[in-house]
């Protein structure tokens, strides 16, 4: 159990930035997704962690000691990969045991760690076997179980669901984090899935051309996000951008096509460019409002997903229960001024 | 017979017989060979050649046993092991750094590596430079000379095989282990070696077939008959037998002994590895 | 993304390359490349002789070259060298082509049946060839005549010396040759020819706009492998012909030899070795390019 932090921290390959002046503190028993678009730098960032890449300029620190120029297996960090990366030519228990044996622990802790870990992930019956003849899942088990036997200081996961189909990913989904939350485990998780973001951080990062945009909870990044970047990454169906002018009053804003938006609480100085962002659940269709016509209709069973077009613009409106609209209706959208994101036109930056 | 069954025949008996063709030809001196070991004399020389022999005898066999032969075959045993240890040890572990490391001077060991591929085949060019160079380190007719020189010949073409084995394997192997906690040379022999074996076969055996066929140098590199490997003991036969070629076909037969069984056990991985760029002529 | 096994220690660790490699560059360097290198050193001074190690410089390579012997050596040895290179690339190509469309089972035999001359000595392969082929107690002759040709002694001329001369290198390296370029055309994706079918090319349009663009890295491969190995080739000149009749089978490669180590002539022989040694350098050169060209 540890505490991560990062200090300036910058890579770069000759004039092109990965990773760009990152501050970044991980406590104790936490666990930190780092999320972003694919080439964003997150794996490096976690391979930095891991001792798997190198460090430009800044330092990183596990418990206050600067593991810079450690090798990996000085770090007492355990890692579970995308691929798995497990040995194709050791049996489970074997992969499992390895790590220990080349910390030369004694034969029966490796066994009673290793029986240990096998209970705990459901792989007892297959420790024999080697990986070719595993499931997929269980396949992902082994990875974790080969974490989980170290008993590290903390775990780094590199989009380890990436490559289990839709119902597996689920469950590992909550078993990880039922498994952190347990051992209380300092952890370090990447994936570009808003959703696992979203369901297992006690903190999230969400990065971007090599930086972090904001760090937050899941759900404070979801409600305040801190540019226009963190709003269309973090939500899904998409957040609705639109450009706009700030009226006057400084508490409200017209779009070109002359649709009035509240702009709530923010202090805006009239004439001051904006992107007003609304998401499509806080959109209401109702008796008053802005008036609309429905151009396309999805149903995903379990809520509907409408596309309206109101003065000029196209507004995604997600209705959280199945109602059945057509092509060509005319609607009324309300927008809580409680509900709205301003965003700086020039920056990106949250007003 | 209808059209279609006749072009199926005829394309079947041209395949037949063009197989034939390239088994014949390929094939035949090497069955003529081994059959006519087993002839009596006298039937060997008989004018015309009978395809089958009458009966088997053993007696060339035992001709050729007392000529020192046996010794140069073990000879030539001995320094091939040495190769194929030597060149599996050093080149794997050359490999291994060419494949996943990055050193000053690394694109000038794989320019030595890769033309020394071909060069090592320049046997008649360097055989002279060698005899006078070897001569003057005062290791000529010594018994490290031949395994030494074979090491050198047979060497960029295991590290060459082994590369491209290694490099078809996950880099993420190599970070697991790393966090688990092995280093470079225990990832290697542990992880990422058990995964080439096939590479690792044909690596042995191109090594294992240059030290046994090789002629030139065993030929001049060694005077003294005890260190004398088995294709120069086959060539200094020719003169002694002259035509008389029962004992010269039992020696052939029994150079190619070795080579006939590592084909059986590793044909696939030889012709693999052949295929991955292990290019020697 | 990846810059090394684990780059952390990248810095401090750029010296373990050369550490690993450090055995293998000690031998090749010592024991490949500086005899070369030493070779051409000692080849600029009397070898034997009153004055042994007296400088002579460049003139034994003038007289070298100039004796009437060096061209003579330089026709048969280009003969040579050429002839078996296009024999064996292009019987090669025609068996590969013909193997790749058999079934594999059938293309696995014919596979391990033409690479079994490759993987023997070029000492037995050159007496089986001799035995087989050559000899009029061998089988080939007694074949001949048994459908009524004339059984002939090739070495009763220079030009059927030269021919199965040329005959057993072929016959020793078809394998080879089969072998790399089968294995390029497995390389050829399929879609092609389906696509090159769709837009009406018939079999021999298929094979020149396809096989043979998508096979110029393994021609050019095999064919300087196999032209280094021709070229330097001791041990079929010396067994399946002597040389002879008339030294018209000498090639530069059995003169050397037999300079140095029948007539002791080291001088001479060191000299053709460096000339033979420049020659080798240039086709190495072109083989690094290909294979260089081939993994890319």
């Amino acid at each position: 159990m540890a505490h991560i932090s990062f200090e300036n921290v910058s890579k770069s390959y000759s004039t092109l930035n990965v990773i760009r002046d990152i501050n970044l503190d991980i406590h104790d028993g936490e666990m930190l997704i780092l999320v972003g678009p694919s080439g964003c730098g997150k794996s490096t960032l976690l391979r930095m962690i891991a001792g798997l890449e190198s460090v430009s300029s800044g330092a990183i620190r596990i418990d206050d000691r600067v593991v810079n120029d450690l090798d990996p297996r000085d770090r007492d960090i355990a890692m579970v990969f995308q691929s798995y990366a497990l040995y194709p030519h050791k049996t489970v228990l074997e992969n499992i045991t390895f790590g220990l044996r080349m910390r030369r622990m004694a034969g029966d802790e490796i066994l009673r760690r290793a029986k240990q870990a096998s209970m705990a992930l459901g792989l007892d019956a297959y420790l024999d076997r080697y990986p070719r003849q595993l499931s997929g899942g269980q396949r992902q088990r082994v990875a974790m179980g080969r974490a989980l036997v170290r008993e590290p200081k903390a775990f780094l996961f590199d989009e380890p669901l990436s490559n289990l189909d839709a119902q597996l990913r689920v469950q590992m989904r909550m078993e990880i984090r039922a498994l952190q939350q347990k051992l209380g485990v300092t952890s370090v998780y990447v994936t570009h899935d808003q959703i696992e973001a979203m369901t297992m951080g006690d903190k999230i990062a969400v990065m971007n051309r090599g930086g972090i945009e904001q760090i937050g909870t899941p759900l404070d990044i979801y409600d305040r996000p801190a540019n226009e970047f963190v709003a269309t990454f973090i939500g899904s169906p998409m957040i609705n951008l639109l450009d706009a002018e700030v009226r006057g009053d400084g508490r409200s804003a017209v779009t070109p096509g002359g649709l009035v938006l509240p702009t709530g609480t923010a202090a805006l100085s009239p004439g001051e460019k904006v992107r007003i962002g609304i998401r499509p659940e806080h959109v209401r269709l109702g008796d008053d409002g802005a008036p609309g016509i429905v151009e396309a209709v999805e149903q995903t069973g379990l809520d509907t997903l409408v596309l309206v077009r109101t003065s000029g613009t196209a507004m995604r409106v997600l209705i959280r229960e199945r109602r059945y609209m057509e092509r060509g209706q005319k609607v009324l959208l309300s927008l809580p001024p409680a509900d709205m994101h301003v965003f700086s036109s020039d920056t990106g930056a949250r007003r | 017979m209808s059209a279609a069954m006749s072009r199926k025949l005829r394309s079947r008996l041209s395949l037949i017989a063009f197989s034939a063709f390239i088994l014949i030809f390929n094939l035949g001196p090497i069955l003529w060979g081994i059959l006519g070991s087993l002839r009596p004399r006298e039937e060997i020389m008989r004018f015309p050649p009978q395809p089958l022999p009458s009966s088997l005898s053993l007696e060339h066999y035992a001709a050729i046993a007392e000529s020192g032969f046996l010794g140069a075959a073990r000879n030539s045993l001995i320094y091939a092991a040495i190769t194929v240890v030597v060149a599996l040890v050093a080149g794997s572990i050359a490999a291994y750094a060419l494949d996943r490391l990055r050193f000053a001077g690394k694109a000038v060991v794989m320019f030595l590596v890769i033309a020394g591929i071909p060069l090592a085949s320049g046997a008649a060019a360097l055989i002279v430079p060698s005899y006078l160079y070897m001569t003057s380190l005062g290791l000529s007719d010594t018994p490290w000379v031949l395994p030494l020189v074979y090491i050198a010949y047979n060497l960029p073409t295991a590290v060459w095989v082994l590369k491209g084995a290694l490099g078809g394997l996950s880099r993420e192997l190599d970070e697991a282990a790393a966090i688990d906690g092995a280093g470079r040379l225990r990832t290697l022999f542990e992880i990422l070696l058990p995964l080439c074996k096939p590479a690792i076969g044909a690596a042995a055996l191109f090594c294992f077939v240059g030290a046994w066929n090789e002629f030139v140098a065993g030929s001049v590199l060694v005077d003294n008959p005890d260190l004398r490997p088995v294709q120069v003991s086959i060539y200094q036969n020719m003169g002694y037998f002259g035509r008389d070629w029962g004992p010269l076909l039992a020696a052939a037969t029994l150079a190619i002994l070795p080579i006939i069984a590592a084909f059986l056990v590793f044909g696939r991985l030889l012709i693999a590895g052949l295929t991955k760029g292990a290019v020697k002529g | 993304m990846t810059t090394g096994a684990y780059p952390a220690a990248n810095r401090r660790r750029t010296d373990y390359g050369m550490l690993y490699v450090a055995p293998t560059v000690l031998l090749l360097i010592l024991l490949l490349y500086g005899p070369a290198v030493s070779g051409f050193w000692q080849s600029l001074f009397r070898l034997d002789g009153a004055d042994a190690g007296a400088f002579v410089g460049l003139d034994v390579y003038g007289k070298v070259l100039a004796e009437p012997g060096f061209g003579k050596v330089v026709l048969s040895t280009t003969l040579f060298v050429v002839g078996s290179v296009i024999g064996t690339v292009g019987l090669g190509l025609a068996i590969a082509l013909y193997v790749n469309s058999l079934e594999e089972a059938t293309a696995r035999i014919l596979q391990i049946g033409v690479i079994i001359p490759w993987a023997i000595s070029s000492v037995v392969g050159a007496l089986l060839f001799r035995w087989f082929y050559m000899s009029d107690l061998g089988l080939f002759q007694g074949m001949l005549r048994g459908f009524g040709l004339p059984a002939f002694d090739p070495m009763s001329t220079q030009a059927g010396a030269m021919t199965a001369l040329i005959l057993s290198a072929v016959w020793k390296k078809l394998g080879f040759a089969v072998i790399l370029l089968l294995s390029g055309l497995k390389a050829i994706p399929h879609d092609y020819y389906e696509a090159a079918r769709i837009d009406g090319a018939g079999a021999f349009a298929r094979f020149r706009e396809i096989t043979v663009p998508m096979l110029t890295g393994p021609l050019l491969i095999s064919s300087v492998v196999l032209g280094i190995a021709d070229l330097n080739t001791v041990e079929l000149p010396l067994i399946v012909t002597g040389g002879g009749p008339l030294d018209s089978t000498t090639t530069v490669a059995l003169s050397i030899y037999q300079k140095a180590f029948s007539q002791y002539d080291l001088q001479r022989a060191i000299t053709l070795a460096i000339i033979t040694f420049l020659v080798n350098i240039v086709l190495v050169g072109l083989y690094v390019r290909s294979v260089r060209g081939q993994s890319e």
